[in-house]
């Protein structure tokens, strides 16, 4: 009876956890995304919502971010996309409850992190884009994936589906536990390799977030299960580093086996002997080696290529 | 190969110890119904055998054979998967008509990834769990279990097989053939 007491003290008071943010952390009231004062820079909507007629058929890739993150996880392929000329306009999406306060992220609901996606979305198809593409890095992946079994990109069929570490599968199972464990615990935090990481990432996670992203993976891997019909005009690329701590690599497979093609698509995987969690984002980590770095090139180009390539 | 071997060898066991038991033994043949929390169906079959002579009534030993081909994976892109799990209960109560149980359980896991690009990754792992559950037995050889379990052993994203997920549920019910 004493534990049963001592244990429901502990889930009553750790209800109210709350963590203690400093204003160094991106969860405070001081650091925001800059996507948020400066859309023009991120946004392809923002920078160009007029395109003459040959600016409507240039390439446009929205580029959406993970869990926690912000759009600092694109601007090494932006920059390195400019650096080429590659001729691809980048909108990079700060998903919705992302970027901003501990206490928006913790009101948020997948719905909301995904609405950022399909709102530049449809800006672009509205100011007439016609060759649109996507890339999604861990929990980017799912949301989009989501958007395309609900059918909601049937105006304009995108051109390439790129999928960088999509999670589908947590590696850490006890992610499956968030609703059990979640409310007696309030939130977790992480560790970060460097003041770039906590700068661009949330420094804790409200139990409420890991719900939704509990959430948001269990629903697309059932479509998956079901089977996600691709458009005839779109390709889908999988990327997955198969020592992945936070996306088990079986994400990669269920994706694969989950997504429905015809002769018209392209179905790629490509299972990178790499232990990065999103390979495309080298900055601010710590440990980067040479190999790391030759990755992330070849799949810089392999992106560049794959959304250059003349639309169906 | 070689559980296949383990699991014979088991049988053979079985076979020889209810031989020699001069008390009534119960060799229990049943279905199994399990939903890992968060992820798949899977059923398939079980056994449990218990007598005085072999570990004392209150110790039921037996083996599962569960799949998600018979659950999730039927006829959709799920992870086709097969466990093989060799458990021993303890029952708490004597003869009771509701009598709660602890059960150990020890085996692997096979999936299939239906294609060759991902030969590389690891298909298999041993699993080892605990179960608490109630055995539910209103008229003699009928008996119907529920209890929920934890995986001990879970895939980490970097080894083994990243459908082994830490909660489950059980559902058995089960025949006595030698009543």
């Amino acid at each position: 009876m004493k534990i049963l007491i001592i244990f429901l003290l502990l889930f009553i008071s750790s209800c109210n956890n709350t963590p203690s943010i400093t204003d160094q952390d991106l969860d405070g009231n001081l650091l925001f995304d800059p996507s948020l004062y400066e859309p023009e820079k991120y946004l392809v909507s923002a920078y160009k919502p007029n395109p003459s007629d040959q600016e409507k058929q240039m390439p446009v890739l929205i580029a959406a971010h993970g869990y926690s993150a912000t759009t600092f996880e694109w601007d090494e392929l932006r920059n390195y996309a400019d650096s080429v000329k590659s001729g691809i306009l980048i909108s990079q999406v700060l998903l919705g409850g992302h970027g901003r306060t501990y206490a928006d992220f913790k009101n948020s609901t997948w719905r909301d992190w995904q609405a950022s996606i399909l709102l530049e979305y449809k800006k672009l198809v509205q100011a007439g884009y016609t060759n649109i593409s996507f890339i999604g890095s861990s929990t980017g992946c799912p949301l989009i994936l989501n958007l395309l079994y609900e059918n909601y990109l049937f105006q304009i069929p995108p051109h390439q589906i790129i999928l960088i570490d999509p999670i589908i599968v947590p590696s850490n199972k006890i992610l499956s536990l968030a609703g059990i464990v979640g409310p007696m615990i309030g939130y977790t935090s992480v560790d970060f390799d460097s003041e770039l990481e906590r700068k661009h990432w949330y420094h804790y996670r409200p139990q409420e977030t890991l719900q939704e992203l509990l959430d948001i993976i269990t629903v697309v891997r059932q479509e998956l299960e079901s089977g996600i019909t691709l458009p005839t005009q779109t390709d889908i690329s999988i990327y997955k580093s198969t020592y992945d701590e936070v996306a088990d690599r079986i994400s990669g497979i269920l994706i694969y086996n989950g997504i429905k093609s015809n002769s018209f698509n392209s179905k790629d995987i490509y299972m990178i002997n790499s232990h990065v969690h999103v390979m495309t984002r080298l900055q601010g980590r710590n440990n980067v080696t040479d190999n790391d770095i030759s990755i992330q090139k070849n799949i810089f180009n392999q992106i560049i290529e794959k959304t250059n390539k003349t639309k169906k | 190969m070689f559980i296949y071997s383990y699991l014979l060898s088991f049988f053979i066991f079985l076979a020889f110890s209810f031989t020699l038991c001069a008390t009534e033994p119960e060799l229990s043949l049943g279905l199994k119904f399990q939903k890992t929390h968060k992820l798949y169906y899977e059923n398939g079959i079980s056994a449990e055998y218990s007598s005085s002579a072999f570990l004392g009534d209150k110790f039921h030993s037996g083996f599962s054979i569960i799949t998600s081909r018979f659950g999730s994976a039927f006829n959709s892109n799920a992870i086709k998967q097969d466990i093989f799990l060799l458990h021993t209960s303890y029952s708490f109560l004597d003869k009771a008509i509701v009598n709660p149980f602890i059960k150990l359980n020890a085996g692997f896991i096979i999936a299939d990834y239906q294609d060759p690009v991902f030969d590389n990754i690891d298909n298999t792992m041993p699993l080892s769990s605990i179960d608490f559950g109630l055995s539910y037995s209103p008229t003699m050889p009928l008996k119907a279990q529920a209890s929920f379990g934890y995986n001990i052993i879970t895939s980490d994203g970097t080894s083994g097989v990243g459908t082994v997920y830490p909660l489950y549920f059980n559902f058995l019910i089960m025949w006595n053939i030698l009543k």
